[in-house]
This record gives C-alpha cells, structure tokens and sequence, in this order.
C-alpha cells in the first residue's frame, strides 16, 4: 500500500456535551491531524446530524479523501448512517472507521485529561486501522417473504393474522393441541371487563 | 381465535414445537416436530362421541385441575383446531411385554367401569383364547407392571380370567359386538376373497390364531389335525382342574365360525402334496407332543407312561382308575406338576415326582409346586435316574442317585453325583415328564424342509421353512414348549408373514412400536396420593378346599368376584394414560381416530421469525406462608378464573371447600413477586388483574372484597379510573407486605407489615386469592438456545435495545413479541405483537436484504484440510471439499471462530485481518509504527 494513496478525514463529534463537556475535542482534532495519512481533521456538534453528514461528503468530493473515521457514539447507533454518508459521496462504505468515545469515554470517564488521552488513542487505532481497510460489497440474498410465529396465545395469534392480512404466508407454532393460551382460560378482562375467549 | 383456523394465509400447527433452526435473516430452516394427536385434525368434526366412552379420568390443566376430563379431550370448549387429541404417555409396560400385544392396560380400564362386554372384546382384539391365559399363562404383563416396583403387580391373570368367565355366562346375552374386536387391525368380518388357499397343520394356538387372522384377511383357510378335537396342546395338556373344556371349546367354535374349515382326525405327512393340491400356502404347527424319555435299563416297560398320553386319555374322557398305586412322576416342570396332580385325582394313588432339580430351582410354577405339596404329592428333587427296577415283570421302582445339578450347558446336564448316595424310589407306575420334543416325522423325507435338531424347523425372518410357501410357528419352530400365549404371538406374526407372501406389497406390516412408559415409583406414588389407583393390597385368586378336590376334576383356582376384581381393576396405575381399549376408535363414525400415529419432523423455510413463547405463572407452593396447598381455600387468581368462568369445571360458581359460597374474600398482590426470595421483577399486570377480580367478586360472588397491595401501579390509559371505580364499588384496601395466613377459629387470617397509621394489620376471610406473578417458563432456556436468544438477568429473553430496537433481539430477522420479554397486559402484548410484524414486515418486504462482507475466506494455497475449523465453527458454515475448506457464506456468521483455529492461518476474516487488528491495537497503545511497518 502507497502511503500518498492514503487520504484520510477525521471528524470528532462532541454529542452536544455528552462527549464534548469531558472530552477536549479541539486537542483530540489536533492530534489526529499529526496522524500518519490523515489530510484533515475536524471537531463538529452533531456528526450524525445532516449538516454533520454533509461535512464528510463534501470533504471527500473537495479534498479527495478515501478513509474516513468519525469519533462519536457506539457504531451500533451511528456507523450505518455514516458508511452510507461516504457511499452518498463515492466512496466504499468499508473505507470507514468509526470510534467510540462516547461509551468507552466520556461516559465513563470523569476526569478530562485522561478521557481526551483515551480519545485520541482509539483514535488512533481508528486511523491506523482504515489505513489498511479494503474495499467491499454488500452481500444481497433474496428474503423469503413467509414468517414463523412461535408460540399462539393473544400475542402469537395477534402476530399471526396482523402478517396474514399482509399478505404473508404465516407458520404458527403452538405446543398446546389448541390457540388461545393463558388468553383462552380467562373470564373478564380489564380495563373494559368483555368477554376473553 | 376461529379466524386463526381459516384464514388461508395461515398453516396452524398445533401440537408441535419448533426443534431446530439455522441459517439467517430472510432464509431460515425451521425444523418443527409434530407431536401425534392420534386423531386426525383434519377429518375430526368435534362430535364428541369419543370422549364419552373414553374410560379414562384425568385431571384437567385447562381447568387448573379443578375438574377431569378424558384421556381423549378437547383442548377447550372454543378450542382452535376444534379436534380432539389422545393424551398418550406411550405405550404401557404390560402391553409391551405381552407377546400377542394384549392392551391389558385397555380392558382393565374398561372393568373399572363394569363394561365387562366391552372389556371381554377389547382383549379378543389381540387374544383369541381369553378363558386359557386367564388361568395358564405365565403373566410377562404382570412381571413388568409398573405397581410391582411399589408393591405387588395387578393380578392382570385373574382380571382377564374374571373376563373371559363373565363372558361365557353372559354367553347367550352377549352383545353382538364382534366388529368392535376388529377396530384399530387390519382385519375384516366377511372380507373380499384374496382367491389364495392356506392350508394349516395343528389346530392348537398358533395355528388357529394364524387360521383367524388369515380369513379376517380374505384368504381362505383350511385347519388339519391329528386329534379327535381341537385346541392343540391347550386341550389336551391342560388339565381339567386347571382349564374346564366348555370354556376352550366356546372360543374355537368362535373362531370357526368365522369361516375356518376344520378336518380332525388327520395326520398329515405329504406337504409337497397339500402345495400341489392348490394350496397357495401352508403352515406348519404342530406343537411338541413328543414326550422324552431317558434310554435308561426297563425304560421302554409298559408301566412307563408318558405324560402327554395320560392328560390326552383324560382330555379324550377315558375313565383311569390309579388307587392303590405308587406314581412316580419324573420332572419337575409344569407339565410334571400337571401330571401328578391328574393322577392324585385318579382314585388316590401315593404320587411322587423325582427331578433333577434342586426344589429351589424347579421350572415349574413355585404356586403350583406348593399345590401340589397341599394335595399330597411328596417331591423328591435333586437327583437322576439310573434304572426302572422291575421285578417279576413288574415296575417296582426308580433307582436314583442324589446330584448336584448346575443346570444344562449344551442340552447335557452339568452335575455331579454324590457317592453313595444310590437308591430306589419304590413304585409301580412311572410317568415320564422330563421334557417334550416336535414330532418331525410327517415332514418330506427328502429334507426339503430343513430341521436343526434339537431345536426346531429352520425358519428365515419371514417365517419361512426351506421349503418355498412353507411357514412355521409355534413349539414346532421353537423345539420345545412355551407357553401359550408364545404360540398366539407367533400366530399372528406368522399370520402378516403368510400375507405378505400371497399378496406381496399389499400385505400386512409389522406394528409400530411405540415408546414403553417408565414409571418412577414417585410417579407412582403420585398416582396413588391423587386417586388415580387405589392404595388396596392385591387380591390373590383363592382355591376350593383341598378336600373338595379328591377323586374329581373340579377346577381349583377360583375366579375373582366382581368386587374383588373391581378392587383389582382400581389398583391399575394407567401407565400410558390412554388406556388403548380402543372404545373411541369403535365409536368414531369417520375414522379420523389413529393409535398408530407417529410422531413428525417437518420442515419450513421462513424469512423471519417471531417469537411469542409468553410466560407462566409463579406457583405458590414455593412459599408457604401465604398458604397454598397447605391451607383450603387459598387459590390463585388463575383458579378464580376458571371457577367463575360459566364454561369452568364449577360453571362459573365460585365456592368454598365445603360447597358454600364465601362472604368475605381477601386478595393478596405481588405473590412472588418484588421479592428477594423468588422473583426480584415488578409483573406488571398484577395490579390491574387484582382489581378485576375484585370487581367480579363484589358484582359476582357478593361477597365482601379485601385487598392487600404494596404499591397500586396503574400506569395505562384508562386504568386509574378502573382503579377508583373498583374503590367507588366498596372493596377495602390495606396497604401491607403480607406476611402470612393462618387458619384461626376456621377463618383464614391473612397478617401483614407496613400497614398505614391507624389502619389494619390482618383480616379474617372465607377464602383467599393470591396475585401470582408471571415469571419466565421453564424450559425458557432450552428455547433461548433453539433461537439463539439472550435473556435478561429475569431471565426472560432479551432484546437487542431497551428503547431503539425493542422487538428486535442480537439475532437478525427474529423478533419477540409479548410476555416471553417481560410481563405484560393484555393491551401490551396487542401492541407489541403490532410491533413485532412491523418490523418483520420492514425487512421481508425489501425483497432481498444486504448482509455484511466480513465472514471467513479461506485461502486455499494453505489450507490442508485439517478439519480443526470444521469442528469449531457453530453455525455448521464449513465443510472440507476436495481436501480443502469451503465457507458457506450464508451460513457464515462472521464470528472469526474458525480464524483463531487454524494452525496454518488460511483461514481468514474480511474486514477483520491481522494487519486491520495489529494496526489497530499499535494506534491504540500509541507505539511508534508507521503503517507500512505492519504486517
């Protein structure tokens, strides 16, 4: 791998305070920019946000970027909405990185200097690590539309026919040798005090 | 509900569960096991006419076991599918130990209920010979009875004999039911003729119970015997003190009357010659009427009988006058026995009986030994016999020598003798009883019909003798003599052989065998505790004075009273729950009734799945202090339900233990739960459910209302006014964690901590509800892993996100629904169920669906095919082809498993590559690499 080939952008996000109010962001911007590879570095409010969003898009178009690591939350809330931001912009969604310094920092951490140390070392490896990423596709397979329900008392049988009326080829599974379950025993249910069965 | 039943996008399967499921989001393989209802829910219209000649009691689930129901039952009164379903636990030990398949489990349930004509046909369903094994047989049913591990076994014997005698006396009223002995077999009365002609050879047990089956089959059968009269070696090897002739003779002209022909009075010998006749095929069961002897000095003296000519002479009505004579029997098994209390009968003689055997060890029966010794027959076991000493032309004795038997190894006896030890046993008649042989005499001198002496004509596994067409059964296959009830199962079995050899494909196949129950004695001790079986001791068979006996053939052994045996029927455990009398087969118009169902594994291809397994309710019986099953009157809210429900085993009255009404009813909330003790979780639903039966039991039950909370949480829409509204209505309630109830003065008094200032502590009622909590089933961690699902510390199961993805779980594409996550309303589960297909819906209706790149690559150069990532994976993703590893990238979940196993390193992760990580751990740790340095 050619190091100049290596174009990557940085953006620190500082969650409102939630990262921002125990993590120096500028300084952790700042070291980035030191990194190996890294064309520019930069702190924003909400990075998930469309202005946010649009940063890293524009970055690439106008700065040739080709790795992209966003410092923020848990990738299981954000890294979808980022990877497609880079593919939006032309980029392999598998060209980016995201690092948590949200839970695994801020969080967690009280004191300011030793969670911006924590920060910019998971930044770090971020960055280190896009720098060997490679492109890749996503794998599409067809869906079977039919749908198993396991288990026929008033929430299986709910399930059951809500799918149905989809259209939807419905298995239900019930172990009983009827539907209706603890729903079936019952006399009067609350709060309107009609009939259960 | 009903729309579930008849909505065509939905395939219910009720009464099945899911066993196994793989692959992954939009392409799961779904394994689902059907368990057999033994009624076909497609044909069953819910007629109920099953249920009400079922003689089955059982508790009832539905019902909280309030009420009973049958063994054959309907789920619910609206159940969904509306068919009916046997609950079989398997099929019951003594059935399973019977050779002929008997269901004695069956007929004695229908004693129980004094349908002695029903029972008399439900045992001729398997048994054509009911009067001879309720008094000879060897009773296997018995040893295996499940109430011999906690005392003594059912007398099965003496119930089938009560039976079998009813039967006969009530001959002439008998019902016609003869079809109803034929439900659930293959049989037919006047069946369409096959044209194939069998021919058979012995009319004792074996044969005319293959003769019976083969015309219930269409074939017609033709039976030859040797003997004046019929019935083979139960007729003329039994005697009559232990089986009285009219009762034999019934049965086989039962069994004639069905279409048999019978020639009597012919020997056989010409085989080939029957085949070239026309017959399509022949049987071969003769029995083992040779009697042995030993070639000992004086052995071939006329006054040495065999014990087969005697009890054929008595059997044929010849007059013996024995008195005044010495007898000495020689063996010791049942036919010795037989024949030395015969010849007791035959005008007093002195009779002895001689065996090898040590008296410990003797084959006969150890009842019959000791009635013998009761009538005066003196045994003289353990030694061997030298020489019949005749004197003057007369038999005047056996000489013996004592021994020391070990028993037979290689049909020789193992013994020694002890010196010195010779002497004569004085007598003037010696009867021999040692053992009894086929006669092979009538087979084809050619040997076409191979023989493998001593043990019996050669038969293959379709019954089958050397000769093609030629079959065998019976003492004659098997050498030497069993017992009765042997010969009927090789019959029947012999039976299917003949008729799959005439009709090929469409011939009879073997039965299914079901799986036998096992009872523990626990189980059994429940049984007995609940009422299922009674806790009498066994009723043993009684017997006529000895001196009654003297000079006659007066049968010995007594048949049971109807009391007795209703008291015998009454100890039956049930093993198998369904008793398997068959009566709802009979009863059934439309056939929709299958005992032989099995069960079935069926396959699904799905796309998402959602799971709604739901919860079960805590069981008080943990904690004794609030009372439950230690104190009447304290039932669970579940309990309530049914009582008032007018469809419930009260029909909706709600009554004390006594029959009476309650005046005052406490209810107690948050029963096991918010507890340190049992379940830590608030159940939610609890409050509310407390309020609605306080509202019930104020409007309905008019009985005064209590109720004990902790905290009142009613957070949903509309459910603080419920709330007021149950107050307005003039229930009372006390703040307090209970802390017991006791039964003071006959009230139930409920006591409790935390009351508020200036309110009670306790209160005395009629009757008490407890609030029981939901909690997570018990087998909530066997599903977890058949769905790979995590559970909450609760453990119910959990989803993927508190509040982002609710319905979700860490598996893509399976969802859960309702109370199996957490306790839940009524209106809650709706939602979430709402929820659940949403998002289910947003997922299958994309079409296709994007899965993630990184899952393992193998890289081929290197991989020896070591089978190690084989062996780790577990998703079942990797199989080794042509000597190197292939990935199944649908299965491949990513997890990297199989990559840390690989001694070569060819296995490989996308996107998870050791440079990624290496790079990734020297940014973490801040080393000084430039990122071409690694590797």
């Amino acid at each position: 791998m050619n190091l100049t080939k290596v174009r990557t952008g940085v953006y620190i996000c500082h969650c409102g305070t939630n990262i921002a109010a125990t993590v120096d962001v500028k300084a952790v911007a700042e070291f980035a920019q030191s990194l190996d590879g890294v064309v520019l570095a930069r702190d924003y409010s909400y990075m998930c946000s469309d202005p946010g969003q649009d940063l890293i898009k524009d970055d690439i178009q106008e700065h040739g970027l080709n790795r992209i690591v966003v410092a923020s939350c848990s990738p299981l809330m954000h890294e979808i909405t980022f990877r497609r931001a880079c593919e939006e912009a032309g980029l392999n969604p598998f060209y980016f990185q995201m690092a948590n310094i949200r839970e695994h920092c801020s969080w967690v951490i009280d004191d300011m200097v030793l969670a911006t140390a924590k920060a910019k070392s998971l930044v770090e490896a971020a960055v280190r690590r896009v720098y060997h990423h490679q492109p890749l596709d996503m794998r599409e397979v067809e869906m079977n539309p039919s749908v198993l329900v396991v288990g026929a008392g008033i929430t299986g049988i709910e399930a059951a026919l809500r799918l149905a009326d989809a259209n939807k080829k419905v298995h239900l599974v019930e172990r009983e040798p009827s539907i209706g379950g603890h729903m079936a025993q019952l006399y009067k249910t609350f709060p309107t005090l009609d009939c259960a069965a | 509900m009903a729309s579930v039943g008849r909505h065509p996008n939905i395939n219910l399967m009720a009464y099945s569960e899911v066993e196994h499921i793989s692959g992954y989001i939009g392409n799961f393989d779904v394994r689902v096991h059907r368990k057999p209802r033994y009624i076909d829910a497609s044909v069953c219209t819910g007629c109920s006419k099953c249920t009400e000649v079922c003689p089955v009691d059982t508790l009832n689930p539905f019902d909280m076991n309030l009420g009973t129901r049958k063994a054959v039952y309907r789920h619910s009164a609206q159940a969904v599918p509306g068919s009916y379903t046997i609950e079989k636990l398997g099929v019951a030990p003594c059935r399973n130990a019977c050779p002929t398949d008997q269901r004695a489990q069956g007929y004695i349930a229908l004693v129980r209920e004094k349908r002695y004509a029903d029972a008399y046909w439900a045992i001729r369903r398997e048994h054509p010979f009911p009067s001879v094994c309720g008094r000879v047989c060897n009773h296997q049913c018995e040893d295996a009875c499940s109430r011999g591990k906690y005392d003594e076994p059912v007398n099965i014997m003496g119930i089938k004999r009560f039976v079998s005698d009813w039967a006969f006396a009530n001959r002439d009223e008998l019902p016609e039911m003869r079809d109803k002995s034929l439900v659930g077999t293959p049989f037919v009365h006047e069946p369409v003729s096959t044209g194939k002609k069998v021919a058979i050879i012995g009319a004792g047990p074996a044969g005319l119970t293959a003769a019976l089956d083969l015309v219930r089959l269409g074939h017609s059968v033709k039976v030859y015997d040797s003997s004046p009269i019929a019935g083979g070696m139960m007729r003329v090897g039994i005697p009559p003190h232990r089986m009285p002739d009219e009762l034999l003779d019934w049965e086989i002209e039962q069994i004639l009357n069905e279409g048999i022909e019978l020639q009597l009075n012919t020997r056989i010998d010409d085989i080939p010659g029957l085949l070239e006749s026309g017959y399509d095929g022949v049987l071969v069961a003769t029995g083992a009427h040779r009697v042995k002897k030993l070639a000992i000095r004086n052995s071939n003296h006329p006054q040495n009988w065999l014990s087969l000519d005697l009890l054929k002479r008595i059997a044929l009505g010849e007059e013996i006058d024995l008195s005044g004579k010495k007898v000495v029997v020689l063996g010791g098994g049942n036919v010795a026995l037989d024949v030395a209390r015969t010849a007791i009968r035959l005008g007093q003689p002195e009779v002895s009986i001689a065996c090898l055997e040590s008296r410990g060890e003797m084959p006969g029966f150890d009842w019959e030994i000791g009635v013998a010794e009761e009538e005066g027959i003196r045994l003289f076991p353990g030694r061997t016999f030298k020489e019949i000493v005749v004197e003057n032309e007369h038999v005047v004795g056996v000489r013996c020598v004592e021994v020391e038997f070990r028993g037979f190894k290689g049909g020789q006896p193992d013994m020694d003798e002890i010196p010195g030890s010779d002497h004569v046993l004085p007598a003037d008649l010696v009867i021999w009883a040692i053992g009894q042989g086929p006669d092979f005499s009538f087979l084809p001198p050619d040997g076409s019909v191979h023989i493998r002496y001593p043990i019996g004509v050669v038969t293959d596994d379709e019954m089958m003798t050397s000769l093609p067409g030629v079959f065998c059964a019976g003492d004659v296959r098997r050498g030497m003599t069993f017992f009765v009830v042997d010969a009927i199962g090789e019959g029947h079995h012999v039976a299917r052989c003949i008729d799959r050899y005439l009709r090929g494909e469409n011939g009879l196949k073997e039965p299914y065998q079901q799986d036998v129950v096992e009872l523990s004695v626990e189980d059994i001790e429940t049984r007995i505790t609940d009422g299922r079986a009674s806790n009498q001791p066994r009723v043993p068979i009684s017997c006529i004075p000895l001196e009654e006996r003297l000079n006659n053939f007066r049968e010995v052994d007594l048949t049971l009273t109807e009391e007795q045996a209703l008291t015998e029927a009454e100890r039956c455990l049930g093993c198998g729950l369904c008793s398997e009398c068959l009566e709802c087969v009979a009863a059934c118009e439309i056939g929709a009734i299958h005992h032989d169902m099995q069960d079935e594994l069926v396959d699904l291809k799905v796309g998402a799945i959602i799971l709604a397994t739901g919860f079960q309710d805590f069981d008080p019986s943990v904690a004794p202090e609030f009372g439950y099953g230690r104190l009447n009157n304290v039932i669970t809210a579940m309990e309530f339900e049914r009582m008032i429900n007018p469809s419930g085993p009260t029909g909706g009255e709600v009554l004390l233990k006594n029959g009476k009404p309650p005046k005052s009813v406490a209810i107690l909330q948050c029963i096991g739960s918010r507890s340190e003790q049992y379940n830590s979780h608030c159940s939610r639903v609890c409050c509310m459910y407390s309020l609605k039966i306080a509202q019930l039991v104020h409007d309905y039950v008019n009985a005064e209302v209590h109720e004990i909370y902790r905290d009142m949480r009613t957070v949903s829409g509309g459910y603080e006014a419920f709330f007021n509204r149950t107050k307005q209505a003039g229930v009372n309630f006390y703040h307090g964690q209970v802390t017991e109830v006791e039964k003071k003065n006959g009230r139930l008094v409920v006591s409790w901590d935390e009351s508020y200032y200036n309110e009670p502590d306790h209160v005395a009622v009629d009757m008490v509800i407890l609030a029981t909590g939901f909690e997570p089933r018990d087998d909530v961690g066997q599903v977890a892993s058949t769905f790979s699902v995590s559970r909450s510390p609760n453990g119910f199961f959990l989803e993927r996100h508190p509040k982002l993805a609710p319905v979700e779980t860490a598996t893509d594409g399976i969802y859960l629904a309702g109370a199996c996550q957490s306790p839940m309303d009524i209106p809650d589960c709706v939602a979430q169920a709402g929820g659940a297909v949403a998002v289910a819906l947003s997922m299958i209706d994309q079409g296709t669906i994007a899965l993630e790149p990184s899952i393992a690559a193998v890289e081929t150069l290197y991989c020896a095919g070591c089978g190690q990532c084989v062996a780790a994976c577990p998703y079942l993703a990797i199989e080794i082809t042509d000597g190197v590893a292939v990935v199944n990238e649908y299965s491949c979940k990513g997890c990297g498993t199989c990559a840390a196993v690989c001694p070569n390193k060819a296995m490989k992760l996308i996107h998870y590559s050791d440079q990624q990580i290496v790079a990734e751990m020297i940014g973490a740790l801040n080393l000084s690499v430039t990122p071409e340095e690694v590797t």
